[in-house]
């Protein structure tokens, strides 16, 4: 059980304060409502770009990192498709220093032409290193456009290309921040050895003085219900064939969610899931396969990758895994199966709940979704479904029509 | 009301307490210790085996490895299959992971499913049967993943970089290849686990948040078990490193080019140690650090640039790792080669080291911020026969240190003199 109050600013921000009196830290996690689906088509990548701006200087602080390091601090931060979120941890008696900082940098940007062309670099870079410089690297590149055709989770957070990256401009910025960055865009959470009273008197002191922006409305454009399958082959050197099928699913705060996760934990989690047994134990057709979900705040992807042998043919590959999709559709689902999925799904919340800067981040994003007591109540959402469900999901989602397959191929396979 | 200074940072103040405890232990009727610690919020267990297996035991390369794997692929009474959907069923995992010095078998789990998990993992661990069929898929997949490991700048580079320093000889210098793993037989690693997991541990330690009673019936459960004891420490061989200076290897993936520049450091017990961890923050260790600010924040080259202290039983070793822009790279490893000469060359000013060591404190702080995470303090604690005292001792060191140690250490240890150096692009 994560204890929390929560209370909300007259400039709209909305605080959570969670106590843990057995570390000697004290955390801030700060999640703004912005991400990389609020950019635009044209200039994608941007929400994460900003993210490394907000350390290149503050109205009143010239560097973020050093007071923070002095004062025995560290800090990070991720963009994701739905927000942009920054944690920091200090030694509890040092905590004020973390609301100076944040503060400051909510307050306004020094920007400065250098820290942009720096940060571009540094961004492309980042690019480079993950996206391009790994065998498979680029699939999300190359599967979102295919899976999405007008709802911007079609780009991934690091941005279609590098070129939105270089075009970036120092009013892009400004406009940026003035639009997302503000107290009533913003959730913070403090947590770790500090009493609700201190947190208050220290929001009230360091946030309370920042002015309320008008927020950009972001209306998303929905994706259309997909109609038929689709399809991608791409070439790269990789030294085996890939295969990834995705699939729409029901969004994060739906009741399916919980089915279809803990369905991909049956199907493709570990040696003992379906998929492991099947096709890679029973049939020898992948040397590795794996079933996810993305997970984001809206409808989302069910994902099942596998990395072929290098005698199976892609026909084979994707018939081997239809079958076993049309199996559980069709079979109900063993009782064990499921329990199995629902224990280990309990273990690994209790897991992620054991330090006090991941508790905070949890709250932070149950409030994003709209509740904050889902951080609460996320064990028995899972317990809560059964197989019958499951099953009843399964039909709706793998159907040839919602799915689209991203063949990935040996260059010189490219002659087949 | 007064108004608001938010150009002045709030007063700071040294870290005022360390909840670092020393683990309490108990003697099983073997003689091993099993070390414990509860504490923290969430009810969980981890429980930690602790064998004299590590991959410097090792005659080829991958048998430590896989014979860590094979310890879940079946049991006497169970299948592999058998086995993880029995400890699936109470949500418990375990793993053995094989590292240079030592390997760890770990179980995790929930407090009010240890009854159910335990004896599965002392299952898996003592009548472990290495079934011919499971090897054959762990050695296809694993030949699947070496393939994509061979097309990553950052494998080759880090690969050759163990193969110079260590030696090609050297269980920790080899490097794995295709045949290798095709070649691997299952009485090779029968026998290794025979003679470094079936001969015994070393000791155990348990951690989360639980009852004494927990703890009692995880003791009678051990002392029921057919695990043994084994208190010997076994010999290091001392190897001596011959192949310094540059390597240019060629890279798989021209986006960017990978780079591993190293060599020894100070032991983990000298008494430089706390000046060269000082001195590794300053120059490498942290998002603050000079390489950061050079290499990343002014020159935009990178997406991140590191140096690290890795301390082993065989070697310890100082190193810088980064991927950088291919284009510059040579601009890249000379400013690196300017900033070891500064380092050496000009004292630090007080401020950095005041930054770096204060940041240290609070890293300190964060890695003891759960029961978890304290485990791994506790096994450097045994390892390295540190009392129960050493914590407080480092803190107060961390505090004491200053522009004169750093420089002395700095030339002592990051001169040019015996530097390896890779570049894989």
């Amino acid at each position: 059980m994560i204890e929390y109050t929560k209370f909300i600013l007259d400039n709209g921000l909305t605080v959570i304060h969670h106590q843990d009196t057995s570390t000697e830290l004290c955390v801030l996690n700060l999640l703004y409502k912005v991400g990389s689906k609020n950019e635009e088509a044209n200039k994608t990548g941007f929400a994460h770009l900003f993210e490394h701006l907000m350390f290149g200087g503050s109205v009143h602080i010239p560097s973020y990192d050093e007071p923070l390091q002095l004062a025995g601090g560290e800090n990070n931060a991720f963009t994701s498709n739905d927000i942009t979120n920054y944690y920091l941890s200090l030694p509890a008696n040092n905590v004020e220093t973390g609301f100076w900082l944040e503060s400051d940098r909510m307050l306004g940007l020094a920007i400065n032409p250098k820290s942009l062309r720096v940060q571009k670099g540094v961004v492309i870079e980042e690019f480079k290193e993950r996206y391009l410089n790994q065998p498979y690297g680029d699939i999300w590149l190359k599967l979102l456009p295919l899976a999405y055709k007008k709802h911007p989770y079609k780009w991934p957070t690091i941005g279609k290309a590098i070129a939105h990256i270089k075009q970036a401009k120092q009013e892009d910025v400004n406009a940026f921040f003035k639009q997302n960055y503000a107290p009533n865009n913003c959730i913070l959470v403090v947590g770790g050895n500090i009493d609700l009273d201190k947190t208050k008197a220290l929001c009230n002191k360091w946030f309370l003085p920042i002015p309320a922006q008008p927020i950009q409305l972001h209306v998303l454009t929905k994706e259309p219900t997909q109609k038929k399958m689709r399809r991608k082959e791409v070439y790269a050197d990789v030294p085996a064939n890939l295969i990834v099928m995705a699939f729409h699913m029901d969004q994060r705060q739906s009741k399916n969610f919980y089915a279809m996760d803990l369905l991909s934990d049956i199907m493709g989690s570990g040696k003992g899931s379906i998929l492991y047994q099947q096709l890679v134990k029973n049939k020898t057709l992948f040397s590795e396969i794996d079933a996810y979900i993305t997970a984001d705040a809206e409808p989302g992807l069910f994902i099942v990758e596998g990395r072929l042998l290098p005698h199976t043919t892609f026909e084979q590959a994707e018939e081997a895994i239809w079958l076993v999709l049309d199996q559980i559709k069709s079979k109900k689902m063993e009782e064990d199966d499921l329990k199995r999925a629902q224990h280990k799904n309990e273990t690994s919340i209790r897991f992620g709940d054991i330090n006090p800067l991941n508790r905070a981040m949890k709250l932070a994003y149950a409030e994003y979704l709209g509740d904050v007591e889902l951080v609460n109540k996320e064990i028995d959402n899972y317990l809560s479904i059964n197989t019958q469900e499951i099953c009843i999901e399964a039909k709706k989602v793998f159907k040839k029509s919602n799915c689209s397959v991203l063949s990935y191929k040996k260059k010189n396979d490219e002659s087949k | 009301m007064m108004s608001l200074n938010r150009v002045l940072q709030p007063n700071i103040e040294k870290i005022k307490s360390l909840n670092f405890k020393y683990f309490e232990h108990i003697e099983l009727a073997c003689g091993a210790p099993i070390y414990y610690l509860s504490g923290g919020t969430e009810p969980v267990i981890k429980f930690e085996l602790v064998f004299d297996a590590g991959k410097a035991k090792e005659l080829k390369p991958s048998v430590a490895s896989f014979t860590a794997s094979m310890m879940n692929e079946g049991t006497q009474k169970r299948s592999g299959k058998t086995l993880i959907d029995d400890l699936d069923y109470w949500g418990a995992h375990f793993q053995v992971k094989t590292f240079n010095d030592d390997a760890v078998a770990t179980l995790y789990c929930l407090e009010k499913y240890l009854d159910g998990a335990l004896p599965l993992f002392i299952e898996a661990l003592t009548e472990s049967v290495f079934p011919e069929k499971e090897l054959a898929v762990l050695k296809r997949n694993a030949v699947e993943r070496l393939k994509i490991n061979n097309k990553k700048n950052e494998y080759i580079c880090r690969t050759s970089f163990n193969e110079l320093i260590y030696g090609i000889k050297h269980p920790l210098g080899k490097k794995n290849t295709v045949e290798n793993v095709l070649n691997i037989d299952r009485n090779e690693l029968f026998s290794f686990y025979n003679d470094n997991y079936s001969s015994g541990f070393k000791y155990a330690i348990l951690t989360g948040k639980f009852s004494q009673e927990t703890l009692n019936k995880t003791q009678n459960v051990l002392n029921g078990s057919a695990l043994k004891y084994k208190a010997k420490k076994s010999a290091i061989t001392e190897i001596t490193v011959q192949e310094f200076g540059k390597h240019r290897v060629e890279a798989p993936n021209k986006s960017q080019a990978s780079l591993k520049i190293g060599k020894i450091a100070p032991e983990r017990n000298n008494h430089l140690f706390t000046d060269f961890q000082v001195l590794n923050l300053v120059f490498g260790g942290f998002f603050g650090s000079r390489l950061m600010k050079k290499i990343r924040e002014d020159l935009g080259l990178t997406y991140g640039i590191h140096s690290y202290y890795e301390a082993g039983k065989i070697l310890n070793i100082w190193s810088i790792e980064a991927e950088v822009n291919n284009k510059n790279k040579e601009l890249a490893v000379s400013e690196i080669h300017k900033e070891l000469e500064k380092i050496i060359n000009d004292a630090i000013p007080s401020k950095e080291i005041e930054v770096a060591r204060n940041y240290l404190c609070g890293a300190i702080l964060k890695s003891l911020d759960n029961p978890l995470s304290m485990s791994s303090r506790m096994k450097t604690h045994i390892d390295y026969d540190l009392d129960s005292n050493y914590m407080k001792r480092y803190i107060d060191e961390i505090y004491s240190v200053n522009a004169v140690s750093l420089t002395e250490v700095a030339a002592k240890y990051l001169s040019n003199e015996q530097l390896i150096e890779v570049i894989v692009s």
